[in-house]
């Protein structure tokens, strides 16, 4: 009996945790704008009018993808080390922090979504590159 | 078969035939000068049907064709459940009597039939395909148009010239052209109305049809509209009128909405939908009185059923695929900034955009499973709790520290903002604005509150002395509050005691922390339209419904404030007494508009 009012209890704390942080988003604007979630959401057939839900997801998105990104500059960061030893005359070109195609690739492959190139072109001077995700 | 009686000749019936006409129909005139004696006595017409070596070949056909229209007729027979007739009378003379007339005469469409866009040969094949020439008569038969086509030529040129269904083809062919049973209009398909009105002719023409005269009053397919039609067969001019039905019926006859056009209501209403997320448990407020008295509610406890949260009067705005892939490709490029990047390459923002579209309809997706699939069993925050622990975040904890990190550095990137701001105004407003954030600030000294405030509107340096403050006397924020509280209501808006207070943070400062939100996202846009060199006019529409218009960049109504004491109450940090005690009260002018 007191088990099961302990668990009874605990739970009751969980949710009520879970509450207050629902609530607590309402004071925090994502860096994902409502309406983009809203958008992808009604895209995969959900609609729901609580902005509190809206948010969870743009939450939950924008912490995966702060993930990846953080990954991705760690591997760009890697990468200049490297060049940097091997090269110093570079250094100076190189000290900016810019975003690759490999980079990204290394940090989305370590999430399990292998991205290969299939094709690359070049049309007025730029380079598009046609990616297909395995998810 | 019943009806051709028990030795199976059918006298009765070959008797009834004759009343009615048919075998001359039948046989043709001169044959049937040949056969109309048979039928004078029942042993005449034994002898008639006794089949026997010694008979000639054309008695014998004769024979064949005889038995064929009385099977024929007789057939009905065969499909009589629980005729009443057949059940309460095993005679088949009075079975015979009971026939309709008109079921007995001959009728080609019991044969032959149409279709919705013939060909132009005699025995045409079923397979025709429709074609939008103008239609001609054509018929197939029942009984294959290889079969038809022989006999017609083996019949025709040989012992049967007068062949029945011969004769009633091409005089068909030449009395009257095809057209359609139930029109004038060529093969088309059929409108709503039109359907009706060739069901509704069929409908009649099975009536009329029926084997026995009780059908018809029993409402074999009654509708009660043509019951007193055709029931002895003398509404002659509608029983000789062949009624073809085609055979692409279900094809081409079904309209494409069983509505007509004039009819079909449009709705354009938005059809609301409940769903179990809907309503998610509100956040029990610990301050009744608050509500009550000041009718101070967080917005969602506003919302009732189907409402929509935090967007009041604004309307819900779509995004097209190009507008929702642009505004991705921004927060792609606010994250990145965010993260520490200094630039990226057209590529990967593209790629990455791609992501985080994919991965919020994932989200969107596992939300859409779980509450189709859980709806019945499990509550809202039941379905929540599922959700993230399909999304990896089972401890949201995480999450809770990324809002909370997030609300930080807003915190402190305001501080800056209005640390440029408040420079530009008179020391005096300066002062007095000082000392009103600082009472806030007291006032909000609540230690889980605290890393939910935004401390509204406080310079750097206000916000290194509130640390410090803290940091040396957490224990006396709440008798602070107490103290203040007693002496006049310092603020209009919300307080009370500390432990009134709601732990949500809107209760307490709604209207600085929006003009916070309001500061951190127009600092968002200036970032964003560095980042990018065509600013999109159409995103900052987009976002400004999430921000209300306000000229003011921050400056708070500080109310008159009592401060006797107050060095006392903030234990003796002698910068900050200097600061009270240099600061009279003054109600600012500078207020907000």
């Amino acid at each position: 009996m007191n088990h099961n009012r302990q668990s009874n209890d605990g739970k009751h704390d969980d949710d009520s945790a879970l509450s207050d942080f629902l609530a607590s988003l309402m004071d925090y604007t994502p860096t994902i704008p409502d309406e983009l979630v809203e958008h992808y959401l009604a895209k995969s057939g959900f609609q729901c009018p609580d902005v509190r839900l809206i948010r969870l997801v743009a939450v939950a998105t924008q912490k995966f993808v702060a993930e990846v990104a953080n990954d991705a500059l760690q591997h760009c960061k890697a990468r200049q080390a490297a060049v940097v030893k091997d090269k110093r005359e570079k250094q100076q070109k190189d000290k900016r922090l810019i975003l690759t195609m490999d980079d990204l690739s290394k940090s989305l492959r370590e999430v399990g979504i292998p991205v290969t190139c299939s094709d690359v072109l070049k049309k007025n001077g730029h380079a598009f590159l046609f990616f297909v995700f395995n998810d | 078969m019943a009806l051709l009686g028990d030795d199976g000749r059918g006298y009765d019936l070959a008797r009834l035939l004759e009343s009615c006409g048919v075998w001359r129909e039948w046989l043709g005139d001169s044959t049937y000068a040949s056969f109309v004696h048979f039928l004078s006595s029942p042993l005449a017409w034994e002898s008639f049907m006794r089949v026997d070596d010694s008979k000639s070949r054309a008695q014998i056909h004769l024979q064949l064709r005889c038995r064929a229209l009385l099977f024929d007729k007789a057939t009905v027979a065969l499909f009589l459940r629980s005729h009443p007739t057949t059940a309460a009378n095993n005679s088949s003379s009075f079975a015979v009597s009971k026939l309709n007339p008109n079921y007995l005469q001959l009728h080609g469409d019991d044969v032959y039939f149409t279709f919705e866009a013939p060909s132009q040969d005699g025995g045409a094949a079923s397979n025709t395909a429709p074609s939008k020439s103008k239609p001609s008569f054509s018929a197939g038969s029942r009984y294959g148009e290889s079969e038809f086509d022989s006999l017609s030529q083996r019949y025709r040129h040989e012992e049967l010239p007068e062949n029945w269904y011969n004769q009633f083809i091409e005089k068909y062919r030449l009395t009257r052209p095809y057209k359609l049973s139930f029109g004038d209009r060529e093969s088309e398909k059929r409108t709503p109305e039109e359907m009706t009105t060739y069901l509704r002719m069929l409908e009649k023409h099975k009536r009329r049809r029926v084997a026995f005269q009780e059908d018809q009053y029993m409402g074999y397919g009654n509708t009660g509209l043509e019951s007193s039609s055709g029931l002895d067969g003398n509404n002659s001019a509608d029983d000789d009128t062949p009624f073809f039905p085609e055979t692409m019926f279900m094809m081409n006859c079904v309209p494409d909405s069983p509505l007509p056009p004039t009819t079909r209501v449009r709705d354009k209403k938005a059809i609301e939908f409940y769903g179990v997320l809907d309503t998610l448990p509100q956040v029990s407020t610990r301050s009744p009185v608050m509500i009550e008295r000041l009718g101070i509610r967080p917005e969602y406890l506003n919302m009732e059923q189907g409402a929509n949260i935090n967007r009041g009067k604004n309307p819900k705005k779509h995004l097209s695929q190009e507008q929702a892939s642009q505004i991705a490709r921004k927060v792609i490029a606010r994250l990145l900034t965010g993260v520490g990047f200094e630039g990226a390459t057209e590529a990967p923002v593209e790629v990455f955009s791609q992501f985080l579209s994919c991965h919020m309809s994932k989200l969107g997706r596992n939300l859409k499973i779980l509450t189709d699939n859980y709806r019945k069993q499990c509550t809202a925050i039941e379905l929540i709790r599922m959700f993230l622990q399909t999304s990896g975040y089972s401890n949201f904890g995480a999450l809770a520290e990324l809002v909370k990190d997030s609300t930080r550095n807003l915190v402190q990137q305001t501080q800056q903002q209005m640390h440029a701001i408040q420079s530009q105004l008179q020391p005096q407003h300066q002062n007095a604005l000082r000392m009103a954030q600082q009472l806030q600030m007291t006032r909000q000294m609540h230690p889980q509150m605290q890393q939910m405030v935004h401390p509204q509107n406080l310079t750097f340096q206000q916000q290194q002395q509130f640390d410090r403050m803290m940091r040396r006397h957490p224990s006396t924020a709440r008798p602070v509050m107490d103290m203040v509280d007693k002496d006049r209501p310092l603020v209009q808006v919300k307080l009370e005691t500390p432990s009134e207070l709601p732990m949500d943070n809107n209760a307490f400062n709604p209207m600085n922390t929006r003009h916070q939100q309001m500061q951190f996202r127009q600092q968002q846009f200036a970032a964003m339209s560095n980042l990018h060199s065509q600013p999109n006019n159409q995103f900052r529409q987009l976002m400004s419904p999430q921000i209300p218009q306000t000229p003011n960049m921050g400056i708070v109504r500080a109310p008159p404030v009592k401060v006797e004491g107050f060095s006392e109450l903030m234990g003796g940090d002698s910068s900050l007494k200097h600061e009270v005690e240099e600061n009279k009260l003054t109600s600012p002018s500078s207020t907000t508009k």
